[in-house]
């Protein structure tokens, strides 16, 4: 069987919440949440449209790889989709651009990128829009191939509206991202649906079957990038985040050997951000778990599990 | 004479946030500036920036007990103007007093805080969601805040259904200070804007010029607009900010170099700036005010 070389993981927004400039954060960057998954293929495939997207907006129109652009949103708040209307491409009328993201509150996200142009809002007016675009809907635990070749996985994580999860393999390389996410305990129950299914079947067997859920579809990942945005003495849970302590223990119970930690707090500097690394490190030695801290323009091979 | 006058660029970026090292001198936070003159405070503009002051202003409340008191004046409610207002910390309380002014309608007003804090992109609820008292009025001619005297001038843009603002805020202590935060550069526009700023001394003007033609900045002001607008109202400072994202430390230098170099001899007095974030309380903690006569 032909070896394929790995995928690499690429970050151009680790900020959580909007981004940020300051002086003291520009080790780690303060774009907002926006990854890449390069997988050699002619197309470029995206997670999330935070202002980490100019990273790629400035890239030629004309070159392949950057013509047909994938992009997966995993839910719709300002920090995952700002900079999506600026992206350079959209203007381009030869760019093929797909969109993937779930629905919120029933309205197709279709509906909502149009609302973004509503109002005289942005500087760009709609008609400047000239690229194909392509929405497609996704519904929690759907899977699907991109070009017949990357298969993508979805889940429904515990942060507001439906929020989902990624789970990206191609070839040998796998890695699953879960950028927003808050742990699922005393009824801290986040996504749409949720309050309703503990309602239907009880609120320690939802746990359960979301815990086991969550644990099941990362299972077999090598990398997991995670929402440390908080630490375990400022957690608000209802805020749908979560904090080292709890990444590590879901790489300990899924078997993932390499953690990044992502969607770093905006009000955290760069020397907050480097403790956090350094003591989550020491939580996870026993476990024998690398966690390294997501860094803007760091770029990652993806080994397989 | 010299009024007593703060005057921080909070965030000095046009549509758009450009985090990063290319832009440590000049910042990458969208626009927010204050004024603030020991007794009012007053931002123009609540983009991301405005997240700094928010952050000071509640550390000082939950040290001294003294509840937040400010207002805000909008230019524009696109979303780099506004985006920052939901996060604004005072915002979340109820012994804080926001008041929003704007030279547009208070519905424009109304609709361009829910849009920027909309639950189908955010964590917050709308308008209705903020615990501070918030009171939103139109300015349709000059009002006394303080010892601020602040008039509005409004004016149709070809990419927003509501009229921008340009405002004019002059001090019992003298200062008189221009503030051009999105206007359309059109002859006609530039023209009222000069006619509106006339005898001002300070001149806070957008240059939003891109590096390459991406469209962007079409309808806004430019480089040269702002120095022609300088130099129309024969202003004595001109700070330049609402930069194109694009536009890094390096390239921002450059055109403040061809500025300079472009300035007729008679006008070498004007002093051009670029607005930075990392000043945090200057340069004018002083602002010059032009002798009497």
């Amino acid at each position: 069987m032909k070896k394929t070389h790995p995928a690499i993981l690429k970050f151009h927004g680790v900020r959580g919440s909007r981004p940020i400039h300051h002086t003291e954060m520009t080790a780690y960057g303060g774009n907002s949440t926006c990854l890449e998954i390069d997988t050699g293929m002619d197309l470029t495939l995206v997670i999330d449209g935070g202002t980490g997207l100019q990273h790629l907006s400035g890239r030629s129109a004309d070159h392949p790889k950057h013509k047909k652009i994938h992009i997966l949103v995993t839910h719709t708040h300002w920090d995952h989709v700002l900079f999506l209307p600026f992206l350079k491409q959209l203007t381009h009328p030869h760019c093929d651009i797909h969109i993937h993201a779930p629905e919120v509150d029933g309205i197709p996200f279709s509906d909502l990128f149009e609302m973004l142009f509503a109002h005289g809002r942005l500087p760009i007016p709609r008609p400047a829009i000239k690229a194909k675009l392509t929405f497609h809907k996704l519904i929690p635990g759907q899977n699907f191939l991109i070009e017949g070749k990357i298969r993508i996985d979805t889940f429904q994580v515990n942060h507001q509206h439906t929020t989902l999860g990624y789970k990206i393999s191609h070839g040998e390389s796998s890695v699953a991202v879960i950028t927003d996410a808050s742990v699922i305990s005393n009824g801290n129950h986040l996504g749409k649906g949720m309050p309703e299914r503990a309602t239907e079947i009880g609120k320690e067997a939802f746990e359960k079957e979301y815990g086991d859920g969550l644990i099941a579809f990362l299972r077999g990942v090598h990398s997991l990038v995670f929402d440390t945005h908080f630490n375990a003495k400022n957690i608000k849970p209802d805020w749908g985040h979560a904090t080292p302590e709890i990444a590590i223990d879901i790489c300990a119970r899924a078997g993932i050997k390499r953690l990044f930690m992502f969607h770093h707090a905006p009000e955290d500097n760069d020397c907050k951000v480097a403790l956090k690394q350094m003591h989550a490190r020491s939580l996870a030695l026993k476990f024998g778990i690398e966690v390294i801290n997501a860094r803007e323009e760091d770029q990652w091979p993806l080994i397989s599990a | 004479m010299a009024a007593h006058i703060s005057l921080r660029f909070l965030g000095v970026r046009a549509f758009h946030s450009a985090p990063g090292p290319q832009n440590i001198t000049t910042g990458g936070n969208t626009g927010s500036i204050e004024l603030h003159d020991g007794s009012q405070r007053i931002f123009i503009n609540a983009g991301f920036g405005i997240n700094i002051a928010g952050d000071e202003l509640f550390a000082h409340y939950l040290k001294t007990k003294t509840p937040v008191n400010c207002t805000f004046l909008f230019s524009d409610f696109m979303f780099d103007s506004i985006l920052g207002l939901p996060f604004f910390t005072p915002i979340h309380f109820k012994s804080t007093e926001l008041d929003i002014l704007t030279g547009a309608r208070e519905i424009d007003a109304i609709d361009g805080i829910n849009d920027a804090a909309t639950n189908l992109f955010s964590p917050f609820t709308g308008l209705c969601g903020f615990r501070a008292e918030i009171s939103i009025r139109t300015l349709d001619s000059a009002m006394q805040l303080g010892q601020w005297t602040i008039r509005a001038l409004t004016l149709a843009h070809p990419l927003t259904p509501y009229p921008v603002t340009v405002w004019r805020m002059s001090h019992d202590s003298g200062a008189d200070i221009g503030i051009v935060m999105t206007c359309d550069n059109d002859s006609q526009s530039m023209g009222k804007v000069g006619d509106f700023l006339s005898g001002c001394h300070t001149l806070i003007c957008a240059a939003s010029t891109s590096p390459e033609q991406d469209g962007w900045d079409l309808h806004r002001t430019g480089f040269d607009d702002a120095l022609s607008l300088a130099l129309n109202i024969n202003a004595d400072e001109l700070y330049l900010t609402q930069f194109h994202p694009e536009m890094t430390d390096l390239l921002l230098q450059r055109q403040l170099t061809r500025l300079h170099e472009s300035l007729p001899a008679k006008n070498a007095s004007l002093r051009i700036h670029l607005a930075s974030e990392i000043e945090t309380i200057a340069p004018i903690c002083s602002i010059p005010v032009k002798k009497a006569g």
